[in-house]
């Protein structure tokens, strides 16, 4: 979706985007007819804006966004590892 | 059936609005679904405790369910995907980070990543933007300038001769990386500059203020004018006369076709600053009967 819609989806300023995406927050897709955001990007804007009602101020929000980045990666790396073992024991089970 | 939000969000009936908000944020922290990732329970809360803030919170939504005129449940917000839906596949969000100390098992996390890594396989990376402050002479002549990243590398930037507030200088590349086999972003650097102690800049000339004594406005002169590239020599015809403007042809900003604009050197008389007795028994003496006040007067 373009910047006009997103900002309706997202219910935010378009001041604010422009703010979210120069600071790095978002990271739209950038087009031939202007920036492209996709659903991840809308998922993340609800969520930035979560945080900033919740009180979180603007120099806290990339901390937190890196940090929950991070423990979808670790969070990811432990299911595979996880299946990894189980597939494993499946196999020693069945020797 | 929907609950009390009073009971929902823990709080008395005669709460204020403040508190309400407090007690808000306090569950709301502890129950956001994209801060608690693998915790399926903290959704349905989650919902239980915004939909009572979005009752209670608003002071007129409340007066109306305390008098009974809406329910609790209100009006269901739309259903929207959390960020945390999406973090099985790769995004340009996702993090690698935090891995460097686990030594040899990097290649098999290595592994892992790339086989979550297809989504958006081609993407260019976004742009970045700074601001860059120059000093007065430097964005008019125009040189090379480092700019610091907060990622702590440093970006050479050269500044065009004659560029001026405001303009914005894009570094192809040099903004955030791409993903995949997209390339990078560009970095934007907008310009500011700091003002001159004597220059003004007007388009592409520059104007300056420069003071002439009463001698060479009467009989005339040369006077030394300083300019963007160092001083010169400017004669002064007689009879100059204060606010008098004096054309220095090519000694402006430079321009994009690779011309210049000129230097406009406005004259203003100078009285000396110390009453000088020969002056003044000169001028009572003179019997000038001009009045400059002509215009002012009428």
């Amino acid at each position: 979706m373009l910047s006009g819609t997103f900002i309706l989806q997202a219910r935010i300023e378009a001041e604010e985007l422009e703010t979210w995406c120069a600071e790095g927050w978002l990271l739209p897709c950038e087009t031939e007819s202007g920036r492209e955001f996709s659903d991840i990007d809308l998922a993340r804007a609800h969520f930035i804006r979560d945080l900033l009602n919740l009180g979180v101020n603007r120099e806290g929000v990339p901390i937190i966004l890196d940090l929950v980045d991070q423990i979808h990666g670790l969070r990811r790396v432990a299911r595979d590892l996880l299946g990894t073992v189980k597939t494993l024991q499946q196999e020693r089970g069945s020797k | 059936m929907p609950v009390d939000p009073y009971v929902t969000l823990g709080v008395g009936k005669s709460a204020s609005q403040d508190e309400i908000q407090k007690a808000y944020r306090r569950l709301a922290k502890k129950l956001h679904p994209d801060l608690n990732p693998g915790n399926k329970k903290a959704e349905e809360q989650f919902k239980d405790v915004t939909a009572a803030y979005d009752l209670l919170g608003d002071a007129e939504k409340r007066a109306r369910f305390d008098r009974g005129e809406i329910d609790a449940s209100g009006a269901e917000r739309p259903a929207h995907r959390y960020y945390r839906d999406f973090s099985e596949g790769a995004s340009p969000y996702s993090s690698e980070a935090g891995y460097e100390d686990f030594g040899d098992a990097d290649e098999i996390l290595a592994q892992m990543f790339s086989r979550g890594g297809r989504a958006r396989a081609h993407m260019r990376g976004a742009d970045i933007h700074y601001r860059l402050t120059l000093d007065f002479l430097e964005a008019v002549n125009g040189g090379e300038r480092q700019v610091v990243l907060p990622d702590g590398s440093a970006l050479d930037v050269r500044i065009p001769a004659g560029t001026r507030e405001g303009q914005i200088l894009r570094l192809r590349g040099k903004g955030r990386p791409g993903f995949g086999d997209g390339p990078a972003g560009d970095a934007l650097i907008e310009i500011e500059v700091r003002p001159h102690r004597i220059f003004t800049r007007k388009g592409d000339d520059i104007h300056l203020d420069l003071p002439l004594s009463l001698r060479e406005a009467v009989l005339g002169g040369e006077v030394v004018v300083p300019t963007l590239t160092g001083k010169v020599m400017m004669k002064v015809p007689k009879w100059t006369n204060t606010n008098a403007v004096l054309r220095l042809k090519g000694k402006g900003a430079r321009r994009l076709d690779g011309t210049n604009g000129d230097e406009l050197v406005t004259l203003k008389i100078m009285l000396p600053e110390k009453p000088d007795p020969e002056l003044e028994k000169f001028v009572a003496d003179w019997r000038g009967e001009y009045s400059p006040r002509q215009a002012t007067e009428s």
